[in-house]
């Protein structure tokens, strides 16, 4: 069958094409490779993870079908609860802290000046540590005895603090440390959002107004609220990641669960007390809710969408 | 042209599909049958001494490090026609990698288990091999050998080295307070008072991040001396008339509390993890500490500038089984075992392997100044391994440390909730209950000890 193609000057030509069949079996033979690692890796792993949520299975023994018990455990457990809000608390304040801080200091690091890559390098630097470094290296800032953060509290006449061992305060402490690794990875993407504002349109707007604050809010912005969202939806998916790692290393979620945010909970049900069925259960769990929250920050993200 | 190079096109990409879709079913293939348990043969034991052997070490770093590296060479050296692979773990990993192998049929050949549970629910998937018949048990001293006796009577693992859990004391630091080496209770929170007031750390003790084990330790300890061995798998399954709610086990969190309100421990202690608490100890910064024989290695290791002891724990009021006379102490068994898969498939070298190292078992605890699993052990280490030795010959009976004994999850629970008593979010009452609850949430899923 022939294709009637619309030209540019609104012709109408004909051509012939080659059979369909073999072109679809082009397309799905490029596209099989990657699609197969995706459908064995992800959506393969996701599945069983689903599956195993309704089963108890401690890797050894036989598996047991169980139905929604896992579920029925989780939500009647106040545990579960405090693993949710704490969770919610660190996105929350990775999300409030990181994006202002990143805007701030990739507005302060743009430009000519001749320190400024020294300044971008001291900021990304904590971002390529391995994680065992930053661990280590916090643990002693964190000391309560004779630790660099108590000295320096111990000078504004406060007493010293167990920050990693008084549930009031371990949270915000990983949350510093969760903020300080990150920080400089989400201040990359704001300068190179930054730098693709096209500098005529700055200079066109001053021409309208001298305050660099009225074309920063009403210019460049907007401008950047694709870039914002992106690093929005990092913060989200990274902290439910990274803030895992972090606490499963400086506190193993303590004290009294303080820092046991969900993945932490899903690694210990599995690993520490073999019960994979409910660890299963958690991460379907946590998949569901970071499925939200991304859905909604890319919601958000998308209205009023600016170009020039 | 065209059509040449889109068949050519179509071929290649046939080929690719074809290609990785092979090479991903291969990667998931199974490895094999997960069956085993099966008693070695003799006849093959006593074979040629070939093949490979794959062993899990999770003592890579320092003197132990070197020296397992050392016995590897030896073994090569003496039998060039095995291989033996060795992976190398931190603690952390090698539990979950040792599970992961094992449920995946893909278990280590040798590794070195824990006493207890760590090994216990592998014997019950039938995957460890019996060694009574395979390894010659005239190395080991008896009572070393009995953590690895299993429900059936079978030997399933070998020890390297037994540990116990003491008071430790800077003499140096305790004699500059005029204050002996405490024997009582009393005389025990009279020095944290004396100590505390002086702006000296009495006890090192942390109990922060991935180190919950110190506090629970020093809990069991106090259950030891105040019920018996084994309360809290007693309560855990019911037996023996016990429950997490006997008085028993709130008396034993209070003493805990007493301890902590008399100062005994660093400020924020619950912020130190076990590296921290140990350097304030190797440091000099704390009189005494309370952890395991193993500290001998490290605090000869770090070049402590005082002389160190140890001592036994001072009996808490109520004490039944006194660890101040040595009638009981803390402690447990590491050591070898075997796959059953491994003793199946090529015993002869599994019999090499472990035989060898129980020729060598006293030359290991002498260069990690580690308590001798050795039937006839001749300590040579520094005096902390000798005064250690003594009290282990002394001792009458080694009570099980809980996260050894406990099934998993308990383990967790009853470490992490300790942590929250030392902490001030727990009462003692608070406690026992919520051990109590966690027992009845977990009985579906306990493993039955047999």
């Amino acid at each position: 069958m022939n294709r009637v193609l619309d030209t540019h000057d609104g012709a109408r030509a004909r051509r012939p094409l080659r059979r369909p069949r073999a072109a679809t079996v082009t397309k799905i033979a490029m596209v099989a490779p990657a699609m197969t690692l995706f459908l064995v890796f992800y959506v393969a792993s996701i599945v069983a993870g689903i599956v195993l949520s309704f089963y108890h299975w401690d890797g050894l023994d036989p598996i047991r079908f169980v139905g929604f018990e896992n579920y029925r455990v989780l939500f009647s457990d106040p545990v579960f609860v405090t693993n949710v809000k704490v969770t919610l608390v660190v996105v929350g304040a990775c999300l409030v802290c990181i994006l202002p801080l990143a805007l701030l200091l990739a507005v302060c690091l743009s430009g000519p000046g001749r320190l400024l890559p020294l300044f971008r390098w001291i900021v990304f630097v904590p971002v390529v540590l391995p994680l065992a470094a930053v661990a280590l290296l916090w643990a002693e800032i964190f000391n309560p005895v004779g630790g660099l953060a108590n000295q320096l509290v111990g000078k504004l006449g406060i007493s010293p603090v167990a920050w990693l061992g008084d549930q009031r305060v371990t949270v915000w402490a990983l949350v510093l440390v969760s903020i300080w690794s990150i920080l400089g990875l989400h201040v990359v993407i704001q300068l190179s959002a930054l730098s693709a504002i096209p500098t005529e349109l700055k200079e066109a707007a001053r021409l309208e107004t001298p305050s660099v604050w009225r074309v920063f809010r009403h210019v460049v912005l907007p401008l950047m609220r694709d870039s914002l969202t992106v690093s929005a939806a990092l913060i989200i998916t990274g902290t439910f990641v990274g803030f895992t790692s972090l606490a499963f290393v400086m506190t193993r979620g303590g004290p009294v669960h303080s820092t046991e945010v969900l993945g932490l909970r899903a690694y210990l049900e599995g690993f520490a007390s073999l019960n994979f069925g409910m660890a299963s259960a958690i991460t379907v769990i946590t998949m569901l809710l970071t499925i939200v929250l991304v859905g909604v920050t890319l919601f958000i993200g998308s209205r009023r969408r600016i170009e020039y | 042209m065209h059509r040449r190079t889109a068949h050519w096109r179509r071929w290649f990409a046939t080929a690719a599909l074809l290609a990785l879709t092979a090479a991903v079913l291969a990667a998931c293939g199974g490895s094999g049958s997960t069956s085993g348990g099966a008693a070695p043969s003799k006849t093959k034991a006593n074979g040629p001494v070939a093949g490979t052997l794959s062993f899990y070490n999770f003592l890579p770093d320092g003197s132990e490090g070197k020296w397992w590296d050392d016995f590897v060479a030896s073994f090569k050296k003496k039998y060039p026609n095995v291989k033996v692979e060795v992976t190398k773990f931190s603690t952390e990993d090698y539990w979950t990698k040792t599970l992961a192998a094992f449920s995946s049929g893909s278990e280590p050949d040798i590794f070195i288990p824990n006493a207890g549970e760590d090994l216990n629910k592998y014997i019950r998937a039938g995957k460890i091999a019996a060694l009574e018949n395979l390894v010659d048990l005239k190395y080991y001293n008896p009572a070393t050998l009995v953590p690895f006796k299993d429900s059936k009577g079978h030997i399933d693992g070998i020890p390297i080295y037994s540990y116990i859990i003491l008071g430790w004391d800077n003499q140096n630091l305790l004699s500059k307070y005029r204050l002996a080496v405490p024997k009582t209770w009393d005389e025990l929170l009279a020095a944290c008072h004396k100590l505390s007031d002086a702006g000296v750390i009495p006890i090192a003790m942390g109990n922060a991040g991935q180190d919950q084990f110190p506090t629970g330790q020093l809990q069991d300890h106090l259950l030891y001396q105040l019920g018996g061995p084994k309360l809290t798998l007693n309560a855990t399954y019911g037996t023996n008339g016990a429950k997490w709610t006997d008085p028993v086990f709130v008396n034993a969190a209070k003493q805990m509390r007493a301890l902590i309100d008399a100062k005994c421990f660093p400020r924020g202690f619950t912020g130190l993890n076990y590296s921290q608490m140990s350097n304030l100890f190797a440091q000099g910064k704390a009189a005494m500490a309370f952890t395991g024989s193993w500290f001998a290695n490290q605090v000869g290791s770090s070049g402590a500038k005082f002389k160190a002891g140890v001592f036994p724990f001072p009996d808490a009021p109520g004490t039944t089984h006194s660890t101040a006379s040595l009638d009981g102490i803390l402690g447990g068994v590491n050591g070898l075992a075997a796959s059953a898969k491994a003793a199946q498939r090529n015993p002869a070298a599994v019999k090499a392997f472990l035989d060898a190292f129980g020729a060598a078992a006293d030359e290991y605890a002498n260069t990690n100044s580690q308590l001798s699993a050795a039937a006839h052990p001749h300590p040579t280490g520094s005096g902390l391994q000798a005064e250690l030795s003594q009290v282990f010959q002394s001792v009458k009976e080694i009570a099980p440390v809980s996260d050894t004994i406990l099934p998993r999850a308990m383990a967790g629970k009853y470490n992490g909730d300790v942590v929250a008593l030392t902490a001030g979010d727990m009462t003692p009452e608070s406690w026992a209950k919520a051990m109590a609850d966690a027992a009845a949430q977990e009985k579906p899923n306990l493993p039955n000890l047999g």
